[in-house]
């Protein structure tokens, strides 16, 4: 029987702006009687090394390789078909998918049968069913390996570390509940048994609301909320968090089976010096949540050992790199966790502590994997800033340190411009206004808020890792470079646009774009220009003047009527961080052409994307 | 107030003790069975200065005469033996004279010395002792009298501080031998700590005490499971063992009827739950079985702090640790849990100590590989003082190395817990004769040709140390004569 085959809305977006001729691998997950569903690909270089050798195990475990994709006219040997094919070992029918050069039309699915092409019908899966359908498991437990500072060693002893990870011994504790799922015993729990399915342990998990109010009735409310509690910033995929544990006692045997050995010690004193690397990993794996119960141990497991195989990648390529000095002291790999907004899925990446973003070698190896998901080399998609928010750890974070409210626009009332076209901020953003982080800035640090919403994008979208600079810090560097006179530090003035715009430049080398329009009356006419700037930067814009500053976060434009309406995030807000209030008192809305003063000149400020990866 | 609950047998083995010596001392070995309660598990009179006396029925001893040095002794060396869940909770007299058991007495007052003497001794002379996964001292101890003139005994609650205090403290002798829930489990050493300061020679006692630290913060970090289940700790032993019965009824019930009638293969294949948890089953003996399940992190207690390190030698450790502990059942399942723990940790301090004792050198020479075999643990069951009420006799555990007898442990038993085995009785089985076979392989494996192998080195107690002293004397004679010849050839 044929398998049935999926394909993600996100994938074939991603297929559709492949413009040149080449070949890439396809990565899917096989789940419930025979479906596959296809989630991801990679662009295949023609000579050299094959990158889905190098990409593989940066997917979430269950993700795996089933197949391959030719764009144009590829031929099988310019695929590398033969050698992909028999690298897929989820299956044995592989998937093949020809797709014409910058559009769907005319794509066609077909299966290896026998060696044999079978076409095939294929679904699209939207983004909203995926979230319904499928979850991931984000597990974190730590190792220390001890090796010589040599590939060979490592390899070796990496491999000793997985067979550790599989022998069975370790016990997976699904956080915040009292369920184990452990090799032998199964899982335990009074309301499954071996039918039972992730949906099921979905539903157990309490969420914090339901901890504090006591809610015992759960069971069919918490499956569409975990999400909101524990799942990442941009996507509303359930993420199950697990600890890792290892039972350190054996089983016992039977009757007459001779005793375990008794302790004994043995000391090691070594000529070599050998080093000690602690592996603290998190590791993902996606789920169908009809998957049964049952499953889940071994795809734990295999998470595990594909975060261990990224890690040991990671040590031996530093290596090889290193050109053999006298000594070398090896770094601590760290998983990191992207969600490409264009992705659909989670990916992992291990990069080595010490070793910054701006390392050369660190940055020819983004540019490469860029190329291998097609995407552009002009935006930073897996730099550390760029890693994935976890709900949770968002909330841990809120109750130790405040942070503000994020993407407050997300919910709003329509802004009833007819036959508009919104275009929007593209990313996500904090919202900064008057009275927090008890700075006394009612009345005068309305523009200090907006830069500061302007740099949050910036630290979000991980071009930067400056933390958001506060009003003293922007005075302070206006004062430095002369625009100011000291007088100004730790004064209550006003910044304009201009000013904002130096300290882009200063704080994270970002150029702006300047706008200066006469009268609020003619802000209409700068809406198409607003809507370019949202769809080719996607930056928080700015806007001062004669008056106050308020932050334009979109603009809703029709073209035929010139009809447009401005979404604002007002930065005289002075109460507390209330989504609700903020939406339905209007401080972030929809607001017409009358919001603007007619008679007031205005100046706004672009923010330019910086090409960076 | 507390209580402190007595068998009959331990009055039968006061009045023998006061009959056989007219004053003796020894210690209490004891289980706290919930806040209030502590039951009295072992009597083991001091026997100490039997030998340095001829006629023992002729002296007249009072408390001033204990030698505190002797009881502790005993103390620390009982505590040893016991299993986690009992441990010496204090002293006992027994006297013919009746002054002994009168509070307003002079004899009394000097018990308190005694008390404070003892646990002075014991904290200064070992640095393991009192060391729990738990950082609760032991500061309240049990002191009974007895007197045989006029068969009264006396109880008080010693608390230790500011030259110490006695209060009041309730007894009662039971008739019905206690019952006592058997828990079993063992713990499986195979870490490796790598050993940072290589510009000293390796001392194996300060590497030893490295492990112990380690392994008791992976303790204290530690989850138990019994009977592959996590239970709440706040639930007590009883409740658990009713509810584990029911349980295991509905499942036998649930899984014969379906057996009987296959017609029906989906109701089986949903009452087979996922739990293929083992039930308790008469075959165990009762016995339940505990999992110790360690979280898996670089550093348990801050995560930031994590660093590569160099490091040129390791402590491998292989083999495991068998635990068997013995609660009542009006224990909670958390004390159950902190009892398994300390169980084993106990069991690492005493055979590490016992091991070290009989070093000769601490320092581990230049070898590549030195093997230490720390000696195994073996069980025994403690006869009930007196009465014969055989089948619930708790186990008591001693230690020993390869090649050692198990008349050691007789020995050993004898002098400590004053009760007499039959060698034949002793349970060697629990730890199986190290193979250093994993150590071989994982040596083979990974240096490849390194022939400079020390082969297993097995201190006896004593022997090897008076073995050095022959050595150091044979040597000295040889130098002798050299030099004498010498001078004998020149002259």
């Amino acid at each position: 029987m044929l398998p049935k085959l999926r394909i993600s809305a996100f994938l074939l977006k991603r297929l559709e702006r492949v413009k040149l001729q080449c070949s890439g691998c396809l990565y899917g997950v096989f789940y419930g009687e025979s479906t596959l569903l296809l989630l991801s690909f990679n662009v295949e270089s023609s000579v050299g090394q094959l990158n889905y050798e190098q990409i593989q195990h940066k997917f979430p475990a269950e993700l795996d390789l089933c197949g391959l994709v030719k764009f144009g006219d590829c031929t099988d040997t310019e695929a590398h078909l033969n050698e992909i094919i028999s690298s897929v070992d989820i299956t044995d029918n592989p998937i093949l998918l020809q797709c014409q050069l910058g559009t769907l039309v005319g794509l066609r699915a077909s299966f290896f049968i026998h060696g044999k092409l079978e076409n095939v019908p294929f679904e699209v899966v939207e983004a909203a069913q995926l979230y319904n359908d499928f979850c991931f498991t984000r597990l974190k437990c730590g190792f220390f390996l001890h090796t010589l500072p040599t590939p060979e060693a490592i390899a070796k002893e990496m491999h000793a570390l997985r067979k550790r990870v599989a022998d069975g011994n370790l016990v997976f504790n699904v956080a915040h509940t009292k369920i184990y799922v452990s090799s032998n015993s199964g899982i335990q729990h009074q309301s499954f048994n071996c039918d039972s399915l992730i949906e099921q342990l979905i539903a157990e998990i309490p969420t914090p609301t339901e901890a504090a109010s006591g809610d015992k009735k759960k069971k069919a409310a918490a499956a569409p909320d975990l999400a909101k509690y524990y799942g990442a910033v941009g996507c509303a995929y359930d993420v199950i968090n697990i600890d890792v544990l290892r039972s350190r006692t054996r089983d016992f045997g039977a009757g007459d089976s001779l005793p375990y050995p008794a302790l004994s010690v043995c000391i090691t004193n070594e000529d070599t010096v050998k080093q000690e690397v602690p592996l603290e990993l998190e590791a993902m794996a996606i789920l169908c949540k009809k998957t049964k119960l049952l499953r889940l141990y071994d795809v734990l497991i295999e998470s595990i050992c594909r975060s261990l195989r990224l890690f040991e990648q990671c040590l031996i390529e530093r290596l090889t790199e290193q050109e053999t000095t006298s000594e070398v002291k090896l770094l601590s790999p760290r998983t990191y966790h992207f969600y490409p907004q264009e992705f659909g899925h989670f990916l992992s990446c291990a990069y080595l502590e010490q070793l910054g973003d701006d390392e050369p070698s660190v940055q020819e190896k983004r540019k490469r994997l860029h190329r291998q998901f097609a995407l552009p080399a002009t935006r930073p998609y897996f730099r550390r800033a760029n890693q994935c928010r976890f709900q949770d750890e968002i909330d841990a974070v809120d109750s130790a340190t405040w942070t503000p409210l994020l993407n407050t626009h997300l919910g709003v009332r329509p802004s009833g411009v007819t036959d508009g076209k919104e275009y929007l901020v593209n990313g996500n953003y904090h919202y900064y206004h008057y009275l927090q982080q008890q700075v006394q800035d009612k009345g005068w640090g309305c523009a200090y808020r907006s830069l500061q919403t302007i740099c949050s994008w910036f630290l979000l979208q991980g071009y930067t890792e400056r933390p958001i600079p506060t009003h003293l810090e922007i005075q302070e560097y206006l004062h430095k470079i002369n625009d100011k006179p000291a007088s100004f530090v730790g004064s209550s003035q006003w910044i304009g646009s201009t000013e904002l715009s130096m300290c882009l430049q200063g704080f994270l080398n970002v150029d702006s774009k300047i706008l200066h329009v006469a009268s609020g009356a003619e802000l209409s006419t700068i809406a198409s220009e607003l809507a370019m700037h949202f769809q080719t930067q996607g930056t928080p814009v700015m806007i001062g003047g004669g008056v106050l500053a308020h932050t334009i976060i979109g603009v809703d434009y029709c073209v035929q009527t010139g009809q447009a309406k401005f979404l604002i995030l007002d930065p005289h807000y002075t109460g507390p961080d209330d989504l609700a209030t903020i939406q339905i008192k209007g401080w972030c809305g929809w607001k017409g052409l009358d919001f603007w003063d007619k008679k007031s000149y205005y100046n706004l400020c672009m923010p330019q994307r910086p090409i960076l990866y | 107030m507390r209580t402190v609950l007595l068998s009959k047998s331990d009055e039968l083995y006061l009045e023998k003790c006061a009959q056989e010596h007219s004053f003796s001392y020894g210690i209490i070995i004891g289980h706290q069975a919930d806040v209030s309660k502590s039951i009295v598990v072992h009597l083991a009179r001091n026997s100490e200065e039997d030998a340095d006396l001829e006629d023992l029925t002729d002296v007249r001893l009072t408390i001033r005469d204990i030698n505190s040095q002797a009881l502790a002794s005993q103390w620390l060396s009982a505590s040893k033996m016991c299993p986690g869940s009992f441990d010496v909770i204090g002293i006992f007299i027994a006297s013919v004279r009746p002054d002994v058991a009168n509070e307003r007495s002079e004899e009394f007052k000097n018990a308190k010395k005694v008390f404070s003497d003892v646990y002075d001794l014991l904290l200064k002379t070992n640095n393991s002792f009192g060391v729990y996964t738990t950082d609760m001292a032991q500061t309240d101890f049990v002191f009974l009298s007895y007197s045989l003139a006029d068969k009264t005994l006396l109880c008080k609650n010693y608390t230790y501080g500011n030259g110490g205090t006695f209060s009041n403290m309730d007894f009662r002798f039971v008739e019905k031998p206690f019952e006592w829930i058997q828990f079993e489990c063992n713990y499986d050493l195979d870490d490796v700590i790598p050993i940072l300061d290589t510009t000293r020679r390796i001392n194996i006692e300060e590497q030893f005490q490295n492990i112990i630290s380690t392994i008791r913060k992976y303790l204290i970090a530690s989850e138990v499971f019994l009977q592959n289940e996590l239970i709440d700790d706040t639930m007590d032993l009883q409740t658990f063992i009713k509810k584990k019965k029911l349980k295991d009824d509905k499942l036998k019930t649930s899984s014969t009827t379906s057996a009987g009638g296959a017609a029906n293969p989906s109701a089986s294949s949903a009452a087979s739950s996922m739990h293929l948890l083992s039930p308790i089953e008469s075959s165990n003996g009762g016995v339940i079985r505990a999992n110790i399940i360690m979280p898996v992190k670089c550093q348990l207690d801050d995560p930031k702090d994590i660093k590569v390190r160099e490091f040129s030698g390791t402590l491998r450790m292989s083999g495991m640790i068998f635990s068997r502990v013995y609660c009542n059942p009006r224990n909670s399942i958390a004390d159950v849990k902190r009892y398994l723990r300390d169980d084993v940790l106990r069991s690492l301090i005493t055979r590490i100590q016992v091991y070290c004792d009989g070093l000769t050198d601490p320092h581990v020479n230049n070898e590549a590989v030195y093997i230490s075999e720390p000696p195994r643990r073996v069980f025994f069951a403690i006869p009930s003082n007196g009465s014969s009420t055989s089948g619930n006799a708790v186990q008591f555990s001693e230690y020993l190395f390869r090649g050692e007898a198990p008349t050691v442990v007789v020995a050993q038993a004898k002098q400590v817990l004053d009760v007499e085995l039959d060698p034949e009785t002793i349970y060697l089985d629990a730890e199986g004769l190290p193979d250093d076979v994993n150590f071989n392989s994982m040596q083979t494996d990974t240096e490849g040709e390194d022939t400079r192998r020390l082969t297993s080195t097995m201190p006896k107690r004593e022997l090897s140390r008076s073995l050095y002293m022959v050595g150091i004397a044979v040597a000295l004679l040889v130098l002798l004569a050299s030099v004498a010849l010498h001078y004998a050839m020149n002259g």
